[in-house]
């Protein structure tokens, strides 16, 4: 091994190894006490390794090497590690503190042999088995940064879980009196036990995370369409509305405005209807007319139609019936509905303002009413005006069905 | 005034529960407020009010829910919803599961307490928008022959609707008609129920057929 490779020892003198969490395959124990030997962790790993087939006694160690090393870690602040009342020097080199390690390994082999360990066939496949669990929810708990989907993590969480089942198989095999009656029921059942028991939490969070995410974008999407819209259009109407706070007729139209706008924008198919349908002109020749005289003007509309000519003609009347009704009729309020029907085409501008004599008409009416028969004619429709004093005025106007497509 | 019926608000804007019930005044007498589908509840079945003024959208729900959860409660009362939103689907929605009226929140007072009084009176309100929605329905221009006369509107309801739409209040449109303002109330609360019972497709699945046109 080059001698590159070999991490060095750190601190010239012993502390209290820390858990390697970076760099762990179980507990980060073997990683760790490779750290701080100045060992790479395979070695550390090979002695636990041995130490574990000497009856079992390398589990254990590492048990209580886990549970010592992150209680000492929880106790101490960064860069200020347990060490030993005396100060004892590391070995200078690397194959020094090798060795040292190896010696180490060997006699704690020696011993547990002369002890004696625990019954081998419970040793292995607990062994294994608790490896393979403390492994599989090691990995599918706590580090979230990690990508879960990444393959070297797929691999060691499916290589575990065939690891656990062999495990279990292997220490059902070893009870005495299995092998034969109901044996092969049993292990089955425990193979599965196995399975589902260690699968069971990594297909929940595998499920939970994947929804998480996907309602996690689509409500980025919709957060980042909706802010760019109130910033285009509420926002911009709400500074209108700071600057013009003296002219309280300004802010009624703003804010007449931005209620359409922003119900154009709630109803996509009427934003649909914009320009090119007699619906969406209809609104707009509200729109219009409210900011222009700051009457409100409400539209009811049956049905829906593209514009052509003859349409656009009486379009061009019902603006002008409705900037009559308010410039002239003091209503509070002018309601226009549309029809369009099989038959025609109906308009319907009303106000419940103070009216007229229809047969008593001044220049103004005269021209606005003769505009609005007259462009109604050419486009082969009619117009007919109901009005009388206090009772408001109609205006209503028809395009036939042959002028219908 | 001597006929003062009871009200309860449901609207989850505190600001526009303090403004309707300014504006009412002594008209009629508001009992109770509540903010949401439960409390609404809650507070409904408790105090019985004569007129229920219902929010369309509401945290948590729907004004069809709290109609549904009292009607099976077992709960005599009449519903006005109240919003400002003029989409189809919520404004049908919340007359199928039982209101008496619609009305926008545009609406000036008096004709508030007149729609009120109305639906206390048990007949029912439109609006001009909900009018326009209802001849839209109905209009059998886009669809098979209806079989079943709920499923149609006779030419004089027709009539009562267009003029409604038209912006119409129902003392006008018995006087143009020259019918009595009974009739045309008859007239009203007969498309109530028949939007209420409908079979038709178009009420069914408004919102479909409405991306259609």
């Amino acid at each position: 091994m080059e001698e590159r490779s070999i991490p060095s020892a750190g601190q010239p003198y012993w502390q209290m190894p820390e858990l390697a969490e970076d760099d762990r395959l179980i507990g980060g124990v073997a990683a760790g006490i490779g750290r701080e030997l100045g060992l790479e962790p395979i070695w550390v790993r090979i002695g636990f390794v041995v130490l574990f087939a000497m009856g079992g006694w390398g589990a254990l160690l590492y048990g209580a090497a886990w549970a010592l090393f992150a209680l000492a870690g929880r106790h101490s602040t960064p860069g200020g590690r347990a060490a030993p009342a005396e100060r004892i020097a590391k070995g200078k080199t690397a194959s020094a503190r090798l060795a040292g390690f190896a010696v180490t390994v060997a006699g704690l082999a020696i011993l547990a042999g002369r002890i004696g360990g625990f019954p081998a066939e419970v040793v292995w496949p607990l062994g294994v088995l608790g490896v393979g669990l403390l492994v599989a929810w090691q990995r599918l708990s706590g580090d979230t940064d990690e990508d879960w989907r990444s393959p070297r993590r797929w691999l060691v969480v499916v290589g575990n879980l065939l690891v656990a089942t062999v495990a279990v198989i292997v220490l059902l095999l070893g009870i005495e009196g299995v092998a034969d009656a109901a044996g092969s029921v049993l292990l089955a059942l425990g193979a599965v036990v196995a399975m589902a028991g260690l699968s069971a939490p990594w297909w929940w969070r595998l499920v939970r995370e994947r929804d998480a995410e996907r309602q996690a974008r689509a409500r980025s999407d919709e957060r980042a369409e909706v802010a760019a819209h109130l910033h285009d259009s509420v926002l911009q109407t709400l500074t209108l509305i700071q600057r013009n706070s003296a002219d309280p007729q300004a802010m009624l139209n703003l804010a007449r405005r931005q209620e359409r706008e922003l119900r154009n924008w709630l109803d996509p198919n009427r934003a649909s209807r914009h320009g090119e349908s007699v619906r969406g002109c209809l609104d707009e020749i509200a729109t219009t007319v409210e900011e222009l005289h700051g009457v409100p003007v409400e539209v009811v509309a049956v049905g829906d139609c593209l514009v052509d000519e003859p349409v656009d003609a009486l379009l061009g009347a019902t603006r002008e019936a409705t900037v009559n009704a308010a410039k002239h009729s003091g209503a509070e309020q002018i309601d226009i509905y549309l029809e369009v029907g099989e038959d025609g085409i109906e308009v319907y501008v009303r106000d419940t303002g103070k009216g007229f004599e229809t047969d008593v008409i001044d220049e103004d009416r005269h021209g606005i009413r003769h505009s609005i028969l007259a462009r109604m004619e050419r486009a082969g429709g009619t117009a007919v005006v109901t009005s009388a004093p206090g009772e408001g005025t109609e205006v209503e106007l028809r395009l036939g069905q042959e002028t219908n497509r | 005034m001597s006929y003062q019926p009871t009200v309860v608000l449901v609207d989850d804007h505190d600001l526009v529960r303090a403004g309707v019930r300014a504006e009412l005044g002594d008209r009629v007498r508001v009992v109770a407020e509540a903010a949401d589908v439960v409390e609404a509840v809650d507070v409904i079945v408790e105090t019985a009010p004569d007129v229920v003024l219902l929010d369309v959208h509401l945290p948590s729900g729907t004004g069809a829910d709290v109609i549904a959860a009292v009607v099976d409660r077992g709960v005599e009362t009449s519903f006005l919803a109240l919003s400002v939103s003029d989409s189809p689907d919520d404004v049908i929605s919340v007359i199928r599961a039982g209101a008496r009226g619609y009305v926008t929140k545009a609406i000036k007072s008096d004709e508030l307490v007149a729609s009120i009084i109305r639906v206390a009176e048990g007949d029912a309100v439109f609006s001009p928008r909900l009018a326009g929605f209802v001849i839209d329905a109905f209009s059998s221009s886009l669809s098979e022959p209806a079989h079943d006369d709920v499923d149609q509107l006779s030419p004089r309801e027709k009539e009562v609707m267009r003029l409604l739409a038209r912006g119409y209040a129902y003392k006008e449109i018995a006087r143009r008609l020259s019918i009595s303002i009974k009739t045309v109330e008859t007239h009203a609360s007969a498309v109530l129920r028949k939007l209420q019972l409908s079979s038709r497709h178009e009420l069914q699945n408004w919102a479909a057929r409405r991306r259609i046109v």
